[in-house]
Order: structure tokens, then sequence, then C-alpha cells
């Protein structure tokens, strides 16, 4: 067992040794996704382990357990279905040459190195290892949305670089104090920077310590998740990045942000009951707030989807704030889903517009039904509307929030959601059911794979209307480890 | 050693203020530099080397501050004058809050960072309660610089200063060496990438983004 | 009683020395042989023998403030101690009258300059108070740093409680103190980076253009009254720097003069290597002296809380 977890994460950075002797551009892109499908297949044997019972390897440095395989399985997931959506989205710049042998052997080793990081950031036992693998997300990613090489993805690019550097450097002090707490508590204990440790040593460490590592971590981990208002460098680098780009950053390279905030929260709970949720909610109300309000006046799609991004890592936040642990994890899981699916439609329609302009795409679920339809419903998940399941984990958020008191909370919550609703809603039909202007774009661009778009959504619906009990199992499972026991 | 480590301290923090009161970027780049010898110094005068500790420790403890020394007082501001150098610039625009306000924010953040290193709980007795006060004094002018400064390269120097502050504040909390070593090794490649990145890219802050223009010429 | 008359001795004749000291170095640096080291005497004993010429629109302002500025700054120097650890003058608060003084003195220049009705003098006296006003907090909050380490208000008991650290070298925030009261040095003294004192363009003088009128006599009073000026803060530096013998007269007044001496050349070092600041970048220095002062003194009470 043991090997297969180590392969799991070795194979990623095999991968990207081997994309360098590859010669074709179109090879490398399979195998992208053959590397990433091996993964995804190791990943699930492990998880199915990690389920009952706890991983450890290497002398108890990585470890795997419920939360760490939860997320393992969102981010392999995701980039799988990403790696299969390059393939299409970069067929038409193979094909003018613009995505040539040396960009794509760049691509991917990023983007198998990117995968490694993420899975070392939720495997790692060790807080310190971890940081270093969500610095080297940092890296592969911010080299990934700047692939393009002008001047506006470089630009963002390099906001996106600096900010989240400057996020995890702050971080870094939150885990500094955090072991330096323990190490004052126990001074004889060897390990102190493993999480195991840290999570035994929880209720002894002092409450004013515990606080200042916990607004440490979460300003920092929060920089690099997208919190307002520290998420400026967001609609810039996933508005700009190449496409499968964005959805992977989107969908899972914030939820390992999240990840390492909720460690944070499982130390800090036990010295300091409650308090948690007075620094989380205000962070959360203010996300979600600030999204609906840009929401309203953005033209740009991917822009667009980067700030309903904010919206649900907001949501989420409310979720750890309200005490709701399950319920934000099933909004995680939930989010990622459809954001990578939106924004597999939104690229095949830029593609096919040639404009990232929303008010200059009209008609489009008859130019190009898949994508259009796709991105469309896609919409509509995201802005909460039932029988999709992103309703079902608001609606558990919202009831946490109500049965926690934070009436307060809840009311902007609710009110920001609907703003974005209604604004969302407008675009949309007007995207979809306006009169076409001016002449019918090319069909031979922007095609994407049914598979890609319905498979996702009969997800989210069937999540909606039904918890099958082995998510409801794994959803507690990892939640526990939140929480507390 | 105290006295040292004090004087040390207060030299990092002295050279804080130069950084964030001078607009041109040699300057700055050299007082990193000075910083960066510091830095090397520093853990020698904080842990002390007296006649008993063990040869390994010594060596390992000059070791530590000879790669210090050569990463970051030689390679990092080498390859930030190279890249001066390439794009032809050697002066800051003037800034969003002018360098004469920067002072006295300067002098409010390090007033807070003393505060919060003064009220710590009791049980950390442990600690180089200065250090602490210090690191994290340095750590907000170097937020502020990154914030606050208009071209990439003072945002880079801002991030510098930002990562000495959490090395001085890992040393002043932590027994336990090693870790501090590797985590300033990986910042440091950090911040090399990023030059490297700003030089190869020729990333511009082109003049309408910079403020140039009713605000006059440089500061 | 043999004290009294070392330290008067001291004050009278020392520090028109250190003014020729300065000058002799600057003309080094600059190539040249430089004029003799005894040459402000033989200024002041020129300028003593001449008769003054005093403007019609000038009032008795005019004739006291040379007598007022020199007469503060002579009290001044009673209440610091030179050649020991303790001052003719000694009470509790001296140095914070010590600094008044200074600013008597100062603002009895200044009055005097308005007081000529002329534009150019007037535009001295504002850039004067101007960078006095930002020099003061300086002064004071380095003096705050000495005060508050030792816990006295008064001189003699400051420096005999000046901490010392291993071999000699004192405490970082006396180090501070130290820095911070060199640039105030430089800004009252009017030193170069702050201000020219060689100048001869009315349009970069600060100090020199308020003292443009006065002739004869009076002016032979101001030049003694700014080389006291130096004196007096060079012996305040070199009491802070090095661990003063308390117990021999003699040996406490060579080491202040060797002291004295040193820093006038450090003077010259500084005026012969930097350049004058832009006017603009005055309040920047000045300013930045303020907050290291601050440092220094958070430095303190951290120690002391700790």
């Amino acid at each position: 067992m043991t090997a297969i977890f180590i392969s799991m994460l070795a194979i990623p950075v095999l991968c990207a040794v081997l994309v360098l002797f590859v010669r074709e551009a179109r090879s490398i892109l399979r195998i992208c996704v053959w590397g990433s499908v091996a993964t995804a297949i190791l990943t699930v044997v492990c998880a199915q382990r990690a389920f009952s019972t706890s991983l450890f390897a290497i002398g108890r440095q990585l470890m795997f357990d419920s939360l760490s395989a939860y997320h393992a399985l969102l981010v392999v997931g995701v980039f799988s279905l990403s790696s299969v959506y390059a393939c299409a989205y970069f067929a038409p710049a193979i094909a003018d040459g613009s995505f040539d042998e040396e960009k794509a052997r760049g691509f991917g080793t990023l983007w198998f190195l990117f995968l490694g990081s993420m899975l070392l950031t939720v495997s790692s036992n060790n807080a310190g290892l971890m940081w270093v693998a969500m610095e080297a997300t940092t890296i592969t990613s911010a080299l990934l949305v700047c692939l393009d090489r002008d001047q506006p993805s470089v630009q963002a690019a390099w906001t996106y670089l600096l900010m989240c550097s400057v996020g995890i450097a702050l971080a870094l002090v939150g885990i500094l104090v955090a072991c330096a707490e323990a190490q004052g508590v126990s001074p004889d204990s060897s390990s102190i920077f493993l999480w195991t440790t840290l999570r035994e040593l929880a209720p002894q460490l002092s409450p004013g310590a515990a606080r200042l590592a916990f607004i440490f971590a979460l300003v920092g981990f929060g920089t690099k998740a997208g919190l307002a208002p520290m998420h400026g460098w967001l609609p810039e680098a996933h508005g700009h990045a190449p496409t499968p780009v964005s959805a992977v950053l989107s969908g899972v390279l914030l939820n390992c942000a999240l990840y390492c905030l909720s460690r944070f929260v499982l130390i800090v709970e036990p010295s300091n009951p409650g308090w948690t949720s007075h620094v989380l909610v205000p962070f959360g109300v203010l996300s979600v707030a600030v999204a609906a309000a840009f929401i309203v006046h953005e033209r740009d799609i991917k822009r667009l989807l980067a700030f309903s991004t904010v919206e649900h890592m907001g949501i989420i936040i409310l979720g750890f704030g309200f005490g709701a642990y399950g319920a934000a994890l099933f909004h995680t899981f939930n989010h990622s889903i459809c954001k990578m699916m939106s924004f597999f439609c939104s690229g095949a329609l830029v593609q096919r517009y040639r404009t990232r302009d929303m008010s200059k795409m009209h008609g489009t679920l008859g130019h190009e039904s898949v994508a259009g339809s796709g991105f469309l419903l896609g919409l509509f998940a995201l802005i909460g509307l039932p029988p999709f399941s992103i309703f079902m984990s608001e609606l558990w958020i919202a009831r946490a929030g109500i049965a926690e008191e934070h009436i307060v909370a809840v009311v902007a919550f609710l009110s920001a959601v609907a703003l974005a609703f209604i604004a969302t809603v407008l675009r949309a039909v007007e995207m979809t059911w306006a009169e076409a202007e001016g002449p019918a774009p090319d069909g031979s661009v922007g095609r994407i794979r049914l598979e890609l778009v319905a498979l996702p959504l009969a997800l989210l619906f069937l999540l909606g209307v039904w918890m099958p009990q082995p998510l409801s199992n794994m959803i507690a499972g990892a939640a526990s480890f939140i929480g507390g026991g | 050693m105290t006295g040292y480590a004090g004087t040390l301290l207060v030299v990092l923090l002295a050279l804080d203020l130069y950084m964030i009161s001078t607009s041109r970027l040699g300057a700055c780049i050299r007082a990193t530099a000075l910083q960066g010898v510091v830095l090397a110094v520093l853990p020698l005068a904080l842990t002390g080397i007296s006649s008993s500790t063990p040869t390994s420790e010594v060596l390992r403890l000059v070791a530590v501050a000879i790669a210090t020394l050569c990463v970051k007082s030689g390679f990092i501001p080498w390859l930030m004058f190279r890249t001066l150098r390439g794009r032809g610039e050697s002066r800051e625009f003037e800034p969003f809050v002018s360098l004469h306000l920067s002072q006295i924010v300067n002098g409010a953040l390090f007033g807070g960072a003393f505060w919060i290193a003064i009220s710590l709980p009791p049980a950390w007795a442990h600690i180089h309660t200065m250090g602490l006060g210090v690191g994290l004094a340095t750590l907000f002018v170097g937020l502020y610089m990154t914030i606050n400064r208009r071209k990439e390269i003072s945002q880079v120097l801002g991030f510098l200063v930002l990562e000495s502050g959490v090395m001085v504040i890992g040393w002043a909390l932590l027994r336990q060496p090693s870790f501090i070593i590797e985590v300033g090794a990986l910042l440091d490649v950090l911040v090399a990438a990023m030059v490297l990145g700003i030089l190869a890219t020729g990333l511009q802050a082109s003049p309408d983004e910079a403020g140039v223009g009713e605000e006059g010429a440089q500061a | 009683m043999i004290e009294y008359g070392v330290h008067v001795l001291l004050v009278v004749l020392f520090p028109l020395l250190m003014l020729g000291v300065i000058g002799r170095v600057k003309a080094l640096f600059a190539g040249r042989q430089g004029p003799r080291l005894l040459q402000p005497y033989f200024d002041v004993w020129k300028l003593l023998h001449k008769g003054a010429v005093y403007s019609t629109t000038t009032s008795w302002t005019f004739r006291a403030a040379p007598i007022v500025s020199l007469a503060t700054l002579l009290t001044a120097a009673l209440l610091l101690p030179l050649a020991s650890g303790s001052a003719p003058l000694a009470f509790s608060g001296d140095i914070i009258v010590f600094a008044y003084l200074l600013g008597l003195g100062r603002f009895v220049t200044m009055i005097a300059a308005l007081d000529t009705g002329s534009s150019f003098e007037g535009m001295g006296a504002s850039r004067e108070a101007a960078f006095a006003a930002l020099a003061e907090p300086a002064l004071l909050l380095a003096l705050a740093i000495v005060c508050v380490s030792a816990s006295a208000i008064s001189f003699h008991e400051v420096y005999a409680a000046l901490p010392w650290g291993s071999w000699g070298v004192p405490h970082p925030e006396i180090l501070v103190a130290v820095v911070v009261i060199f640039g105030v040095l430089l800004a009252e003294t009017s030193r170069v980076p702050v201000d020219d004192p060689a100048t001869h363009l009315e349009l970069t003088m600060i100090h020199e253009v308020m003292v443009l009128d006065h002739s004869g006599p009076d002016l032979a009073l101001i030049h003694c009254g700014s080389a006291l000026k130096l004196f007096l803060f060079a012996a305040l530096l070199v009491h802070l720097l090095v661990p003063f013998p308390t117990d021999s007269l003699w040996l406490g007044a060579l080491v202040l003069c060797t002291g004295a001496l040193s820093i006038a050349v450090l003077v010259g070092v500084v005026e012969s290597s930097m350049a004058r600041l832009r006017l603009v970048q005055v309040p920047q220095f000045l300013v930045g002296a303020s907050v290291l002062a601050a440092i220094g003194l958070l430095v303190v009470i951290v120690r002391g809380a700790q």
C-alpha cells in the first residue's frame, strides 16, 4: 500500500520528465491525459484505503487521511477531465502552428509538476513540506498562466506570482508561530512540524498564540484562495490563462489553499472554541459581497467565472465559519465540478466567437449547441438554481448559519447571492437567446466533446436530488478531521 | 552574545528605514545586500558560540552563514543589477504614498510590530522578544513596500525584505535552525525566479499604469 | 574648583580649534593645503577689532541677538559635563533645559534676521525654522533614549548609568542615539548634507543668510557661538560613545579633546564626501532621523518590558 501511495506522487514527476523527450505536440497532450488518468487510478486505490484508516509513508512525513483523500480525488478528477479538454482546446493552435513543440513541452512539464505539487500538498504530514508544495504550485501555475507570452497574461502572471508569494510567506509565519508554540508546550518533542503532533498538542496551546498563528494563516492562505480583500490577482490570472489552466486553477488549486486553512482550523479550535467563526465569517461575507458587486458589471466571460469563483470561495469559508464543515466540503465538490465544466464551455465559446466579451456573443444555443447550452446550464448551476447540487449545499450552509445565530451574515450572504443571480441570468439570457448580429461564427473551431459537458451536469443534477450514501460517508469522514472528533 | 544580536537587529531596522525612504533603486539593492550580511551573521549571534559547542555544530553554523552570504549578498543583488542595467532604470517613480509620509508610516509599523511582540502571553518566555519584534517589523515593512511601489524591481525588493523578516521570525521563534535554512533557500530561489522572469519577459510598467504624467518626473 | 576652571577654559578656548580642523580636512580632501589650524582664532580677533555697521531698519533686537545667543550657548555649556562626569550646573531635568537653551539661541537669531526687514534674511529664517522644527523631535527622542535607558533626567546621572555591554561596546540603542545626534549635529551646525556653510549663493543658504547682516564684533560673537554649538554636540557624542574615566580630571580633558577633534575630522570627511541634499529632501533626512530615534526608543522599551 505504501508503494502505491508513493507511486501516486511519483508518477506526475516521472511524466513531467518524460514529456521533455517527446517530439510532437499532440503526443504530449495525449501523455497528459494518460498520465493524469494513471495518477487518478492510483489515487482512487489509496483513497479507498484512506477512508477506513489513514495511510502513512516515509516515516510519517507523508500522510493520507480522509480529508486528504477527499481533496486528492477532486484534484485528479478535475485534472484528468481538463487534460482531455486540453487536447481539443489546443487543436486549432496546433493546426496554425502557434502551439509548437517547445510550448507543448513547457505546458506538459508544468502541467505534471502542477499536478504533483498539488497532490504533495494534500498528502504531506509535515507542515513545512506542505508549505513548500504550495509554493511549488504557485510557481508552476504562474508559469502556466503566462504560457501565451502576450502582455496581459504576463502582467497577470506577475501579479499572481507576487501576491500569492506574499501570501505564502505570511502563511509561513503562521506555521512558524504554531510550531513554536507547540515546541514551547512540549520542548522535547522532535516532530513538532507534523500535523499529527500538532493535532495532539492542540488543546494545550495557549489561546493567544493559536489566534496569532491562525490570523497569519488566514491572511496568507486566504490570499492564495482568493478571499476578498486579497482577491485582486484572481480575475486577472484566471481570466488570461489558457482555458484548461483556468479550469484547474479555479477548480482545485483554491481548494488546496482551503485544505491548508482547514488544517489550521483543526489546531486552533480546541484552545479557542468558537473564535474562528468570528474571523472566518466576515471574510466569507466580504468575499461574497465583493464578488457579487463585480459580477454585475462584468462583460468578460472568463472574468465573470473568476468572480463567481471568489463568491463560492466565500461561501465555503462561510461554511467553515458556521461550523458546517460537511456542507463546506460538499460545496467544494460541487463547485469544482461545475466551474470546470463552465470553463470548458466558455473556452469553446471564446474560440468560436474569437472574443471574450459576452455582449458580442449572441444566440449561442443555435450556433454551437453543446458549448452554449452547457455554459447556460453551468451558469444556472453556479448561481444556485435547483435542482442542481450547488443549491443544496448553499441551503445546507445557510441552515447551519441560522442554527448558529449568525443572522446578519446569512442575510448578507443570501442577498449577495441573489444579486449575482440576477446579474448572471440577465447576461445568460442575452447571450443565449438574443438575436445574432454579425455573420455566424466559424463552426469548425470550438468543438467540445459532449461527454465533457454532459457528465458533470448529470452528476450535479444527481447530487441535487439524491445524496448517495458513499459520498455522504466520505464527506462526514473528511469533516470529522476538521471539526475535531 | 545578546549585545551583538541586539545591535544586528537594530541595524536591520535602520536598513528597513533607509530602504523605505529612498527612491534610488541601486541604493535599495545595496541595502538589501547589507541586510543579507546581517542575516548571515544573526544566527551566530543568537545561538552563540562558546567553547562548549561541538565542532560539528560550529561548522554547520558557519557553513550556513557563508551560504546565506553568497546567495543574499552576492548572487541576488548581482542578478538585480543586471536586470536594472538591462532595462535602463535607475530610479523609482513616486510611490502611491509619498516617501516623506512613508517614513512616518514605517515608524507606526515598527510600533505595531513591537506591540505585538511585547503583548504575547508569558508562555513565550523562551523566545527572543526583540528578535520577534524586529522580524515582524521587517515583515510589515516588506509588505508595505510591495504594495506601495510601482516598479516590479521595487516590488521584488519589498518581497526580499518580507522574506528577511520571515527568516528573523523563524530564528527568534524556533530552536532548530535546520528547517529555517531550507525554507529561506527556497524563498531565495523564488526571488531569483522572479527577477529572471522580469529580465526575460521584459515586463514593463507602462507609463499610464505607473502614473507618470501629472505626477511629474521621478522622485 | 579646579574642575570648574578646566571646564571654563575648555569652553572658551577649544571650540574654534574644531572649526580649524574641519577646514583643514576639507582642504586636504580637495587636494589643497588649506588654512592654518588656528585660523579661526585670528579671524575672530580681526573681527573684534573692526567696527560694526547697523542698518537703519533694525532695532535693539538686532544688536542684542548675537549677545543673547552666545549667552544661551555659554549657559548650556555650563550644564553639559565636559572633562569630568558632572557639570558646574547640575539639577534634575537639565537635559531638557539644555535642549531648550539651544532652541532659545536659535530663536533669537531668527528674530534678528526678521528684524532686518530684508526678504533674504526672512527666507533664511523661515527655512531655519522649518528644519529646526523637524530636528528638535529627533534630538529630544535621541536624548529620551538615553534618559529612559538610564532612568534619569540629569546629565551626570545619565552618564553614570550608561550601560556598557561586553568588551566595552555600548548597547545598540545608545548607538542609535549617537547616530541620530550626529545627524542633528549636522543639521544644527549647518553642515553638509543639510546646508553648505561655504556657499555664496543666496538661494542655497539657510544659516548663512540669517547672519548676513551682522558685522564686526557681532559677527565674531556669532562665529564663537556656532563653534561652541559644534563643540557641545561633540562633547555629548564623546560622552555617549566612550567609557569616560571619571577619576582623573586631566585624563578626562584629554579624552574629551581627542574625541571632539576626531568628531571634527569626521564632520570634515562627511562634508567632503557627500553632496548637499536638495531642499525638499532635507525634511526626509530629519524625519528619518526622528523615526530612527523612535526605533531606538522602542528597543529600550522592549528591553525594559522583557
